[in-house]
Formats: structure tokens, sequence, C-alpha cells
């Protein structure tokens, strides 16, 4: 390995890889893409939130200009042999049955000559519903007196668990799911001093991806299929197909070009199922183009509600900790099966407990349906779970980063028993945002206005759980490059990152590396690009398979040269012995003859699987994020100004330092969003500001007077020359370090995101009596 | 009368990338669909489709304008910028595209054309903005990866290098 | 009071135009007309129209208004301060007209982005009519008129009727005045945004203070000089509250505000 050698390009500020196409309007999106023939998909949604579909009557709308195919659900049996699809639960059907579970629920799809004509005939399909009770929370999903949204059960699986975790599919009524985690022993809360009871919301965001959910499919003759899509996980993607339309995998190809963001909204089934019917039907391609409106009424992040209860002693040492979660799940299970994984088992934060206990349960509601969001879980665990750790301090009269620094598990310890160590040195990292916002110094404000500082550590396990990927690395006879793998570059700078990583290997410039399209077909497998992991998990298999390129060249050579690999080294497709240089292209001609050769390197990882720990496998790697805040709120009014934000992420080793800062601060600005102002607001089951205008997201004025991100390179992660994973720990901290900034300005303690002037004066003037 | 046209065809002549173009179109036809289906510029992105987000920023007189928002028959004799006539004939990156890619300043680049547009308008007017001016005028459009902070130094870095001239 | 997208109606985009018969006019008459012929609907800086195609609007024809001069720029008379309805948002807070209602250009200055003040114009801005438009906020604490014309009819109505009239014989705005009598200067608060706004006007002896959200039409208050902030504030209807914001917050914040804003405008007169 060249690990000891000074490094030439990991870590070096190399211009990144899809620079030039992005500066210059040639990257091309799946939007971009229009095929001769193509047709054009439009889907009719439901007006109710919960209704049972009568009937539908698409007579009228077949018969219009330019329509080639028009389907509802229950006409589906025909194309398809799976109806429903599901990540854990198989119960979000492709078009509705019998009945819809939001307003949004697709009921019937179009495919036209244009979009406009599969529109106009959308106008003219006749659907009678008969309208049931809506549940457009929590509460009432959960009410005695619900209806319930699936009489018949779908069915589901329940993953292998390790030591400590559970789970159940359907425990109660409008429940899809429930996952458990304990560990130790619920008796030492009696020899707490105090036991905190504390009960936490969270609000709900859309991902708002600029690029819409679209994809381009096509079924060809012969029941062979191609679907370009903009999508996060092509691979069970794939499988999902291949499920629903019982084919096999080696018929589908699953292509993603560049992806216009996703923020977890990409993963599974969005566009593709009703594509693939409507292509099936005409036998033409089908692209299928949602709205950024429809976006809206396609997937969004949980709501939740988070009760912790945790035991400490009078001098702030943590002792237990039991967590009872609920997730606004909306209309069908999605991921939400996985998110309560991880919401569940995340909830105790980076602390030592002797003892933890959680449940956290799905709950469907009619709206729309929750899935991935950056963060997955520990968004919402760190909200309730950071917010708590300051409310338990300050009653304790203790100072709230002391108390977190008495807790905190120690780098390489263990986060719970089974677990891997954690790679970071969180107390590092505490005190870097602490200093940077000025933690300590005095809190002078305007006259009406008080000042405070709060502090917050996200926590995630990183890396994913079940996550094996492959690469492939081949280098032709000239010492081209070509890096095939499964991860989708959605802007995290996958390309780049892992390009760097295999041009380092092989010592060749950076521009020598290309990035092959992705196709299922024939690229390596990769479970999805999801979870922070692609440079730590399918960062070593990129790593092993140039490793594996280098030392078969290096072998090669050594033999032709009649000396030993060892004595060689691969520096620009030129094999360096001592002072001599021999360039590789003749010495492969001679070798394998004049057409040449390509070396063909594999590589592999995933994370052992080990029933020790508790989610079957040791976590890859720990994604820590620490956010310190400095602010002022006016007393009168309940208006916050942020006067500093700092955020910082430990990279491990920054394999590209600018993309690792980008991924930070915009995870960290959208922190700043949930915390402050954006969220779906609801009218009962009605999302009211499901569009570009009313949903406000971060803009460049929405920035604070002092942003500031610190990369932390501390050197523990097990990816390439010692990287972690980056992109969604310094969002976790943000909310709770506001609110506990605005309790340590005004004392008043807000509980429900956003933050609110009017939360926060309601509270000011209760305080007051 | 002010009748242009009766049965919704007409003919747009303009300024396209310092070419001149005339287009035989319809009345109901939106900049952005002309240019990404009609001409293949698929640079200028559209997102929200209500003039919100500035994906599909285009400079029309030298001014950023949202083509999903912009009918075809708008831009009759006036002068349009997309993100394909930014660099050079020769393919040699403006400074704003060479400050951008310098500095990261993109993630999954979707809004990435309509930035540089919105930058190339803010420094042909004010060679030297202060960060207020900057912040003021990114804030037109929406960026959902970046966090904004690399956008504003690309932008100051791009001023600094064109007042500066091209580097000997 | 919810605009949310019918969700009927979220696949549409602009693609769903047929295309139509296009008027471009050169005088108000002609538009008129040409409004008549075709009954068609006005198209100006296009940035509130086509968030009407999304949802829903599909015009028979299109009059195209940009051209006609008689709508733009800003005069005074003895009636007032006159501006076109064509104006852009820049073109207003550039003319030097405006200096007439201090605090006016501020004001103004700050509604929208950089990109849609090039764009969007004084009559688009009224004449969506959606609640979070600031154009109606500020302008009905200025006490101004709309000028809607009509081939047979010319009205001058004030600007916060427009919410509720019935404009099917004066379709087209023409030009808003704001009466310049008792020297009236302007503050407005919007860093309260997206929650509420609030906009005050003083005019002589006498107040008038609106308050606006996302969801509700703008509410306005007179009152004298010597008002109190709170109790101009409790007048809010029963029913001012959406599902952002509770009425009491609004009282409470709003007050505060209030005081605020009144000060502000000692200071300025």
């Amino acid at each position: 390995m060249s690990d000891q050698k000074p490094l030439r390009i990991v870590g070096q500020p190399v211009e990144r890889a899809d620079a030039h196409a992005k500066v210059t309007g040639r990257a091309r999106y799946t939007v971009d893409l229009a095929k001769p023939g193509m047709l054009h998909a439009k889907v009719l949604r439901s007006p109710h939130a919960h209704a049972r579909v009568v009937s539908v009557d698409i007579a009228a709308a077949a018969a219009m200009p330019g329509v080639r195919a028009v389907t509802t659900g229950p006409q589906l049996a025909e194309w398809v042999a799976m109806p429903v699809y599901g990540y854990f639960i198989k119960d979000q059907p492709i078009l509705a049955m019998d009945r819809v579970r939001y307003e949004g629920d697709m009921v019937a799809a179009v495919a036209a000559d244009t979009e406009a004509q599969a529109n106009a005939a959308l106008a003219l399909i006749r659907v009678e519903y008969a309208a049931l009770p809506d549940l457009p929370d929590i509460d009432a999903a959960l009410d005695t007196d619900a209806p319930d949204l699936f009489p018949e059960t779908p069915r589901g699986v329940v993953p292998p668990y390790g030591q400590g975790a559970s789970a159940q599919l359907w425990p109660r009524k409008n429940v899809c799911y429930a996952f458990r985690y304990a560990s130790g022993n619920a008796s030492v809360f009696e020899r707490c001093d105090h036991v905190f009871d504390d009960e936490f919301r969270f609000s709900r965001m859309n991902h708002l991806h600029l690029e819409p959910f679209v994809c381009v499919a096509e079924w060809r003759e012969g029941d062979e299929i191609e679907v370009v899509t903009s999508c996060q996980n092509p691979f069970p993607l794939r499988k999902e197909i291949a499920r629903i339309f019982r084919l096999a995998e080696s018929r589908i190809s699953v292509k993603v070009p560049f992806v216009g963001g996703g923020f977890g909204a990409k993963n599974n089934c969005k566009t593709e199922p009703i594509a693939l019917v409507l292509s099936k039907m005409t036998g033409r391609p089908v692209r299928f183009c949602m709205t950024m409106e429809e976006g809206f009424l396609t997937n969004t992040q949980h709501a939740a509600v988070l009760k912790l209860k945790t035991g400490v002693m009078a001098d702030g040492t943590l002792v237990a900790r039991q967590s009872h979660i609920l997730l606004d799940s909306g209309a069908y299970s999605d991921a939400s099966p996985l998110v309560a994984e991880k919401a569940g088992y995340r909830v105790s934060g980076p602390y030592r407990y002797q003892h933890v206990e959680s449940l956290c349960e799905c709950v469907l509601t009619t709206t729309t349906p929750a899935g991935p969001y950056r963060g997955f879980g520990g968004t919402q665990a760190t909200w309730a779970s950071e917010s708590q750790i300051d409310m338990i301090a300050r009653r304790l009269g203790l100072d709230p980063m002391e108390m977190r620094l008495k807790n905190l598990v120690a780098l390489h310890e263990p986060w719970m028993p089974g677990e891997s160590g954690v790679d970071s040195d969180m107390a590092e990292g505490l005190a870097l945002v602490a200093e940077e916002i000025g933690y300590d110094r005095p809190r002078d404000a305007a006259p009406g206005w008080s000042r405070g500082r709060g502090l917050a550590i996200g926590f995630k396990d990183g890396g994913g759980v079940n996550k094996p990927a492959q690469a492939r690395v081949k280098v032709s006879t000239g010492g081209d490059i070509h890096l095939m793998c499964g991860t989708v570059e959605i802007g995290q700078g996958a390309r780049t990152a892992l390009a760097q990583v295999v041009a380092e290997i092989l010592g060749a410039p950076l521009a020598r590396v290309e990035y092959l399209p992705l196709d299922t077909r024939y690229t390596p497998f990769d479970q999805g690009t999801n979870a922070s992991s692609a440079i730590t998990v399918m960062g070593q298999a990129v790593q092993r398979a140039a490793v594996s390129v280098r030392n078969q060249v290096l072998q090669m050579a050594a033999e032709h040269l009649g000396t030993d690999a060892a004595a060689l080294e691969l520096e620009d497709w030129t094999i360096r012995h001592g002072n001599e240089a021999h360039p590789l292209a003749p010495m492969i001609m001679h070798i394998y003859g004049g057409t040449g050769f390509e070396f063909t390197g594999d590589g592999f990882h995933k994370q052992a699987n080990d029933h020790q720990a508790p989610l079957e496998t040791k976590s890859v790697f720990w994604e820590i994020g620490w956010a310190g805040v400095d602010l002022s709120v006016d007393r009168e009014t309940g208006q916050v100004k942020i006067h500093a934000l700092a955020v910082s992420g430990d990279a491990g080793r920054a394999i590209h330092r600018l993309v690792c800062r980008g991924q930070d601060e915009g995870a960290a600005l959208m922190g700043l969003g949930q915390a402050l102002f954006e969220q779906m607001v609801y009218d009962g089951s009605r999302l009211i500001n499901g569009e570009a205008l009313m949903y406000r997201v971060p803009l460049a004025e929405d920035l604070p007077d002092r942003f500031t991100s610190i990369l932390q390179e501390q050197g523990h992660g097990p990816g390439p020359f010692g990287a972690k994973g980056m992109g969604e720990g310094t969002m976790l901290p943000v909310p709770p370090a506001i609110a506990n900034a605005i309790e340590d300005a005004v004392g008043v303690r807000i509980r429900d995101l956003p933050l609110t002037p009017e939360r926060i004066l309601s509270a000011i003037v209760a305080a007051q009596g | 009368m002010s009748l242009i046209s009766k049965d919704g065809a007409l003919r747009v002549a303009f300024t396209l990338n310092g070419r001149e173009t005339t287009v035989e179109t319809v009345t109901s036809r939106v900049l952005s669909d002309l240019l990404r289906d009609d001409m293949n510029l698929k640079g200028t992105r559209v997102s929200c489709g209500r003039t919100v987000c500035g994906a599909c920023s285009v400079l029309v007189d030298g001014f950023p304008r949202a083509a999903c928002s912009t009918f075809a028959f708008e831009v009759e004799g006036r002068d349009v910028q997309t993100i394909e006539g930014v660099e050079a004939p020769d393919g040699t990156l403006d400074p704003v595209q060479a400050a951008f890619a310098a500095k990261s300043a993109f993630q999954c680049g979707f809004c990435t054309s309509g930035m540089i547009l919105l930058a190339k308008s803010l420094l042909a007017t004010h060679p030297d903005p202060d960060r207020a001016t900057i912040i003021a005028w990114i804030s037109s459009n929406i960026c959902r990866c970046t966090g904004y902070e690399l956008i504003v130094e690309a932008v100051q870095d791009a001023a600094r290098a064109m007042r500066e001239g091209p580097k000997s | 009071m919810f605009h949310s997208p019918s969700a009927r109606q979220v696949a549409r985009t602009p693609a769903d135009l047929a295309p139509m018969p296009l008027y471009r006019p050169e005088t108000i008459s002609e538009a008129l007309a040409a409004l008549h012929e075709s009954g068609g609907t006005i198209y100006a800086g296009g940035t509130d129209f086509f968030a009407g195609v999304r949802q829903g609007l599909s015009p028979k024809a299109l009059i195209w208004v940009a051209a006609i001069a008689e709508m733009k720029g800003c005069t005074i008379d003895s009636n007032g301060l006159h501006m076109g309805a064509l104006n852009t948002h820049d073109e207003s807070v550039a003319a030097p007209e405006l200096d007439a209602v201090p605090g006016l250009a501020e004001a103004w200055s700050k509604i929208a982005t950089v990109r849609i003040r090039h764009q969007a114009t004084l009559g688009g801005n009224l004449m969506a009519r959606r609640e979070r438009y600031e154009l109606s906020i500020l302008l009905t604490a200025l006490g101004a008129t709309a000028r809607m014309v009509g081939p047979e009819l010319q009205v001058d109505m004030p600007v916060q009727d427009l919410w509720q009239a019935d404009l099917e014989k004066t379709p087209l705005l023409a030009s808003i005045t704001i009466p310049l009598d008792n020297a009236p200067m302007l503050a407005y608060e919007r860093s309260m945004r997206p929650t509420f706004t609030q906009a005050l006007c003083r005019r002589g002896q006498a107040l008038r203070c609106v308050m606006a959200t996302e969801w509700l039409q703008p509410w306005f208050k007179d009152a004298p000089l010597d008002a109190d902030a709170g109790q101009m504030m409790s007048g809010l209807p029963a029913d001012f509250h959406d599902p952002a914001v509770s009425r009491a917050h609004l009282v409470r914040a709003g007050s505060v505000f209030l005081k605020r804003q009144i000060a502000r405008l000692e200071d300025l007169a």
C-alpha cells in the first residue's frame, strides 16, 4: 500500500470531476432525456384524504386525441404480477385499488403523445368516491374509534436483528411497524437521584430536490426493459421492478445519470412502475415526469412525537433512558420501518447509559407517505435527546457543556454492547464549536433582547446496515482507467472522491479515471446511495479494486523484468524500478500481443454479520455533527436573531476538503430551516403549502451573520486513507442547539419545531405568569 | 389593430447567445420549453415552474429572468443568454464558471446554470460587490445543496478575477 | 383562503396551454377592445400569470399589455401620486416621485427578490390577489386607490376592495393613486415573515395600520395619532388566524411592532 507516501491526489484541491459539465450546463439528468416515439405519462390524483373508490370511468379519456393508454389499479392485473410495492411492507399500490389513503394518492394513469394531451385526458376521467373519515395526524390515527386504514393486513418482513433489538409488524391498529431496543436493566432507575419525563414534537419537511421525480421507461420486444431514472438506489429498485413484473433481474437495465438532488426522497419506486406499465401497454418508451407540486404529494420527512424518560445522578451522570417515539408515516409504510429502526436505536445519543430501552412505532395517517430524509430518524432522535440533555443540566444546575463532556462515550469505546467503537473524539469536536461561538463570553445583548448560546451533538450510526458494495476498476493498455460502481452522483461528489482514491492508488493523474455510466446490467452491485455510506463502504470496495489492479500490473512487470514486485512502483502508467522507467503500454503489448489487454480488479466490502451487534452488523462508522449557536431573542416579540452558527463534522480524512465543506454547510442550513421556519403546513389532511412559493426553504439571505463550518480530520475512519462518511451529521444538532441557546437566553424551553416566535413568546409570557 | 397572431402561430426573432435567431413557434410556448425541447439547449433547468426557484434563469437583455414563466414571444428583439452561451467560443470558461468550478460552488448542479447567470448579471453591474449585495442577489434563486456559502465565495473570487483581468 | 394546488391540477404545466390569439395593444382602449373581442386574459410581467396556469388558468387569448405606455411611469398632481400598473418593482422604487411618501421606497425595495423585482409589475402583484403578496399591504396602508377600467366604465376603488370586487365590467388595472394630503409616511415591518407583516401609515393626525399573514387578506385599522397600539391590535377579527399563527400572537407581537413603528414614524416626522 502506498498509504505511507505523501498523497498526491487525496486531500488535494483538485477540481471536481463533474465541475466542467455542471458549470457549462452540459451535465445531463434524467429530466433531459428524450427518446424517439416517446409517450408522456400523467396521473390522476385523489382529491380526498380517505375514500373508497366506487367506480372509475376512463372511456372518455381513452377516446381523446393522442391518448395511447389509460389504466387504473384494478386493471393492472393484466400487466403486472404484483400491484403493490414497499421496502419492508408491500402496502403501496402502483395505482389505488379500491381505496385512496391521502390527498394526492394516484388513481389512474394516462400515456399520450404529449403531456398536454395526457393532462387533457385526465380531466375526463370520472371517479366516484365514497368519503371515509380521515386521520390527519398521529393522535387521530391512534384513536380507539379511528377507522383501520388497512382492513386487510399487507404482507411484510422483519429483518433479523441482533442483541437487544427486535421488531413487530402491525402491532396495533394503524401502526405498521414497531422497533424495540433494550440494553441493561431497568432497575437502575431506582437508584437515580432524578428521573425526568419530557415530550417533544418534530415537524415535517419536504425534500425539495430541484430535479423532479422523473424516469423514462422502455418495455422492449421480448420483455427486456430499460429504465433511466433519477434514483438513489438503482439495484433495490431493479429488485422491486423484477418482483412487480415477475421478470428476471437480468432482463432489467436501470440506468442513472446525474441526479439533481434527492436528500433521501429518490429511493425505491416513485415514477417507475407506472411508466413501465404504460410502456408495456403501448410498446413505446414512456416518460413520467412529476411537477414539484406532485413531489410534495409523493414523499416527505417524518413528523414525530418523542417521549423521553431519563434517569440521572445529581452530579449529572446519566444512568438510564426509556424512549417512546411515534413517527407519522403518512399513508404507506415506504421506508418507515427503517427510519423507525434508526430513530429508536439512535435516541440515546452519544452518551454512556447503564440502561436504555426504546420503542419506535410507525403510525399511518392520511397524509403524504413519509420516507427517507437526510438524517434518517437521527434528526428526530437528536432533536429530543439533545434538547433533554440541556434541560436536565439546567435542572441540576450544571453547565450543559460540562454535563455532555461528563457522559460522552469515549473514542474507541463501543457505543452499545456489541457495537463498534466510536471513531471520533467527541469532546474535541464540542470544544471546537464552543470556542467558535464564544460559548463562555459575556452575553451582551441589545436593549430588550437577551443573548444565549447553545450546543448540541448529532450522533448516528453511519454507513447503513447490510450494505454490500462492489466495485470494478479496469485499466486498458494505454492506462485509461475505468471505474465502475453503483454509487449515484447526486451532488455529494462521489465521482470525484472515488476517482481520487483510484488515481491515488494507481499513481495516475485524476483525469485518467473515467467514472462509467451506471447501468445495473453492467455496473457491480451496490445497495444504494444513502446513509453517508459512499466513501466508507463503496470507498473500501473501490480501494480494493484499485489495489487489485495495481498488484496485477506490478506482478506482470516483475515477471517481465525478472524482479520482485515489491521493488517496483507504478506511476503514470510507467513502472519505476530504481532509476529505470518502463512505460507499460509497450510491455503489455509485448506480453499480450498487439491488441493489448485490460486489467480488471474487483473490490467488495460489507461489514461482517454479527449477531452480537444490535442491528446484525456493527456500525461501519459513526457520523457525528457538532453545532454551536450564538443568538439573541427579542423578549417582547419572540423573534430570534442568530449571530453565529458553527458546525463541525469529522471526515476522518477528507478526500476532498471543499466537497466535505459543502456537505456540512448544506446539511447545517437544512437544519437551520427546520429549526426556524421550514415546514409542511397542513389544514387537516390537506397540505396547504405544497408549492415553491408558499413552502419556504432557506435562501442565502437566511444565512446567519457568521456561519462557520470546521472540518475535522481526526483520522480514525475505516474508509480509504482514514476517511469517514459525511453529509448528514451537521443537520442533526442544529435545531436542538438553537432551542438550547433560546433557553440560555430567555429561560424558556420550546419542545416543538419549528421554533417560531409565537412559541417562544407564548412561553416567555407563560413563564412570567 | 393589436392582434399579433390569430391562430397562435408566430415568428420570434431574437439574439440567442450572440447569434441572430428566428424561430417559428406558437403563442403558448414558454421560453424554457422553446430552449430545451425545440432547440435542445438542456442547460436551462426547470424545477418549480412558478418563477420561485430560479433554476431556469436566463439573461434577457443582461438581467436574470425565469424562463419557465416567460413566453417565447416576449423575447422578440431582445438579447437572450443561456448557460450554453457563457463560455468563450473556444471553450474557455467565463471567470464566473471558473470560480464556481474551482470553489466547488455546486453539488447536484441543478441550480448551477441559473446561479452562474445570476452572478454574471450581478458582476456586470457591480464589479466589486460587498457580501450583502452578493447575498441579496443570490437570494433570488434556491440552492438546496450547498448552504450558499461556497457560492458567495465563488462570486467574490470571480469578481476579483474579473477586476484583475486574465492571469498572465 | 388557501391557494394550495388542487390534487387534480398538480400535474399541469404551461405546456398544457393551447396556442391562442395574441394581442399586443399599445393603448388602454386597444387593450379593452382586445379583451372584449377575445374574452382573453391580461398578461404583463408573467410572475403570477404562470402560477395561475399551474393551478388551472386556461386563457382563451392573451392580451399582452407590456407596450401600453400610458400604464407606465409615475406622476404627481393635485390628486396625489399616480403609478402605472405596468411599473416593475425596480422601476417604481427608482422613481424620484416616490420620495413624496417617506418610507415607501425603502419598504417597496424589500419585497420579493432581485430577480423578481425586475420582472414583476405593480398591477400583477395587486391583481393576483394572493394574500402573501405585499403591495396590497403597503398600498392599503397608504389609502391608495386603483383605477379599474372597462369598455364603458372606469372606477377608482380603494385597493383593499380589489379582494372582493366584481371586476367583470372593469377588468383592467391602469394605475394606482396614493393621496398625498397631510404628508403620508410609511413604516413597514417584514422581519416576522413568514408569520406576519405589518405596515403603518401616518398621515397628519391619523394612523392606518395593516396586518397580513401568508394566508389572510390584509386587515386594516384606522386610528388617531395618539391611539394605543394594543387597543388597535385588539380589533383584529376573531377569525384572523391561520394554520401557522394564532390571533393571540398576532395581537401580542403585532402590538409591540406597532408601538415601535409609531415611534419610528414619530422620529421621521
